[in-house]
């Protein structure tokens, strides 16, 4: 039986870079996504003995981080006290020069504003739906939800996101 | 999927794969969080340990408990009780070697009675004083044990002196074994004889063993029973004087002496050799022997020859 602390350096070279990012596409910090994926692994670790295997590790992580995202912006909502462009958080993460990463990143620098301003119960489907290429129903039981729900969620979030990057000026085409 | 969902899902892929990696770095802070965690879990449980082991240290000898004498005083928690019944107890480990057995009573009632003092402020003023005097209450009990032991000495001395049966003492058994009769006759009935037994009742006993038991300071029973075998009869839960012949006497008024031999430490055989050429000549003989510092005649034996 392996020790906890070898399945905890499993499951972070697993999932570490996804879970990251899922954290980042939900807080759209990258200061605040570490802070928020050092929590999740820690609580990963002090519950591994409480796991019963009724889900994958997969889907309990998910189900962590996504929690995780939740709590962080309830407890400091960052985003009301300063603006951080997209650019400053995401340069420490790049190897390119800046320059480059601005005219590469320009759309999507876009949406992920843009996504980031999505109501949480849209965002976090519209996350796993787009990022993570999830089906309705793993995405359900990520998030606790009826399937129609995460359907009409999906909708909806979609519908609040494509209206918010039209008034952007982005080209839909 | 509509194009704009592509779109979106293209964009959004390539641009966190570009940009948001799991480095090294965070991996080593979460095991060094993992680690402070573990070693935080283990200091709080260690202070929580530590903490209930002083609450109980300091609650069990306040706690209330009927089958202990435990009393509460205003200094539970100083050594100054501790010394002194410490104190209090030394002159006792010390009796204990010098091998004295009353003292230990009175120096178990010593600690009671400073237990039972009554918790007020006095107490402590008390305590005080008991303590500044300590230090003469051992120099006076370590001399208060030496005048015991010194008079202990002389005791045993004495003791030792007074297995030396005199021959006053000697001489004061014999009359008193010789008085025996006398003393027996005055106790009967001497003007009635039963007709049965042809003998006067000793009143007011009913067995020869109760009649023994008045001389029971100086002679054995079995001694008396040898020489009244005949003289001293049971019969219907009475006792009878018989007027017959008892065992002999010594005699200080005849020319034979009187012989007294130191058998060892504790015996001594007295023995008259009687020669009467009128009669017969007989000899009797004691023994002497000192019982709890008491001389008393154990063994008797007469004989003709």
């Amino acid at each position: 039986m392996k020790s906890n602390e070898v399945l905890l350096n499993e499951l972070i070279d697993q999932y570490g870079d996804e879970l990251k990012r899922v954290a980042f596409l939900y807080v759209n910090d990258l200061n605040q996504c570490e802070d928020i994926i050092q929590e999740v692994f820690i609580s990963c670790y002090q519950n591994l003995n409480k796991f019963k295997k009724e889900s994958s590790y997969k889907t309990w992580l998910y189900r962590i981080t996504i929690n995780k995202c939740k709590d962080h912006l309830k407890r400091w909502s960052f985003r009301n006290i300063v603006y951080r462009p997209v650019m400053q958080t995401v340069s420490r993460a790049s190897t390119e020069s800046p320059q480059s990463i601005y005219e590469k990143s320009l759309e999507s620098n876009e949406i992920i504003n843009s996504l980031s301003k999505v109501p949480a119960k849209y965002k976090e489907v519209l996350i796993l739906y787009y990022y993570q290429e999830m089906s309705l129903k793993e995405i359900s039981e990520i998030t606790h939800t009826k399937l129609n729900t995460v359907k009409s969620r999906l909708n909806r979030g979609r519908k609040v996101l494509r209206e918010d990057l039209e008034r952007r000026g982005y080209n839909n085409e | 999927m509509s194009n704009f969902d592509k779109r979106i899902k293209a964009e959004m892929q390539s641009y966190v794969k570009r940009n948001i990696h799991f480095h090294s770095e965070d991996k080593e802070k979460i095991h060094s969080k993992v680690h402070k965690k573990k070693r935080n879990t283990i200091i709080y449980y260690g202070a929580l340990t530590m903490t209930l082991f002083i609450m109980v240290l300091l609650i069990v000898p306040i706690w209330p408990d009927n089958n202990n004498d435990w009393n509460i005083t205003l200094s539970g928690f100083s050594n100054k009780q501790t010394e002194l019944k410490g104190m209090l107890k030394e002159p006792q480990e010390k009796e204990e070697d010098s091998e004295i057995e009353e003292e230990p009573v009175e120096v178990e009632n010593e600690p009671e009675e400073v237990n039972n003092e009554p918790v007020e402020e006095e107490q402590t003023e008390e305590i005080k004083e008991e303590s500044v005097t300590e230090t003469d209450e051992i120099e006076e009990n370590k001399e208060e044990g030496k005048v015991e032991e010194t008079v202990e000495q002389e005791e045993e001395e004495e003791v030792n002196q007074t297995m030396e049966l005199t021959e006053t003492e000697a001489w004061k058994l014999i009359k008193k074994l010789n008085a025996t009769r006398t003393t027996l006759i005055s106790l009967s009935d001497t003007e009635n004889i039963h007709p049965e037994v042809v003998g006067h009742e000793l009143i007011g006993f009913k067995t020869a063993d109760e009649v023994y038991a008045l001389f029971s300071d100086f002679v054995v029973k079995d001694v008396l029973k040898y020489m009244y075998a005949f003289s001293v009869i049971e019969h219907e839960n009475k006792v009878y004087l018989i007027p017959t012949d008892a065992g002999e006497n010594f005699y200080f008024d005849l020319n034979t002496a009187i012989d007294m031999n130191k058998l060892d430490n504790e015996k001594y055989k007295i023995r008259q050799d009687v020669l009467d050429e009128t009669t017969f000549n007989y000899y009797v003989e004691i023994i002497v022997m000192n019982v709890d510092g008491n001389w008393i005649i154990v063994d008797y034996a007469s004989e003709v020859y």
